[in-house]
């Protein structure tokens, strides 16, 4: 009679182990994909793209990019460039991945970086 | 002891069961997040939403319709526009050979209308039809009364 009950909980705890890896490893799968480098390039591309798009002359903004440079695998590289000449924006945070955006704003734009408080900061300054 | 037997017997088929409906359900989140994430993030609502600003911004000045001629206007140049698309898949190959954009500025004036059109026409007809939820162009119509300064 006892060794049927431990059986019954033996098998329980099992099930239960396996439902929980499972919901468990769906959870990681989406996470991942989610904060894939791939996503997090196009996301701040656009963003970045749509911000210069409707700025209007003589405006300086902050963009928080702290995802794009704490996530970035080009160690030494600077993972955002904007490109004021032919009017795109890059983001490249690994060797095989990477991202343009066009914006159709003609006005000459400037970029930097920043940091405060440890977190990364792109200023944009619209000509 | 055939009950037993029986009993084992089901709580077998159940687990089998159990699995089945693990595996189905894997298989369903797994290409979901795949045919989610493969799909480009739909920024052209916002796009054309700004661009019509920047044209409103570019005829008309204080409420007023200003002055321009209209043969010969270059809507990039005097509208601070670059409409060329340079953006780039992973790869670095062009995400679209065409033009990306259609725009058209009609102005009625006591009756004469005044036409501006640039980029592919053949976007045009796809207007109005958004609702057919396909992959086709996005569009943006505003439309608005100001004094003509002519």
């Amino acid at each position: 009679m006892k060794n049927k009950k431990a059986e019954i909980l033996m098998e329980n705890v099992v099930f239960i182990l396996v439902a929980v890896a499972f919901f468990a490893m769906m959870f990681l799968f989406i996470n991942l994909k989610s904060n894939s480098v791939y996503s997090i390039e196009e996301v701040n591309a656009k963003k970045i793209a749509l911000i210069i798009d409707a700025a209007e002359s003589d405006t300086k903004i902050i963009v928080d990019v702290n995802e794009v440079f704490s996530k970035n695998k080009l160690l030494g590289a600077n993972p955002i460039v904007i490109d004021s000449e032919n009017n795109f924006v890059r983001v490249k945070m690994s060797e095989k991945s990477g991202y343009n955006y066009g914006f159709y704003n003609k006005k000459a734009v400037s970029s930097e970086f920043t940091e405060q408080e440890g977190r990364k900061y792109l200023i944009l300054i619209i000509g | 002891m055939k009950s037993k037997i029986n009993s084992r017997g089901g709580e077998r088929v159940l687990s089998i069961y159990w699995f089945l409906i693990f595996l189905v359900v894997a298989i369903a989140v797994v290409s979901g997040v795949y045919i989610f994430f493969s799909k480009p993030i739909d920024v052209r609502e916002a796009e054309a939403g700004i661009l019509n600003d920047k044209l409103i911004n570019c005829f008309i000045e204080n409420g007023k319709l200003k002055n321009f001629e209209i043969s010969g206007f270059d809507l990039e140049d005097k509208c601070g526009l670059d409409l060329n698309d340079r953006s780039t898949g992973y790869d670095g190959s062009k995400n679209y050979e065409n033009n990306q954009y259609y725009l058209e500025i009609d102005i009625g004036v006591l009756g004469k209308e005044k036409v501006i059109a640039y980029g592919d026409a053949s976007y045009k007809p796809f207007c109005g039809q958004e609702a057919s939820r396909k992959n086709i162009p996005y569009c943006y119509i505003n439309k608005m009364v100001v004094i003509d300064s002519a």
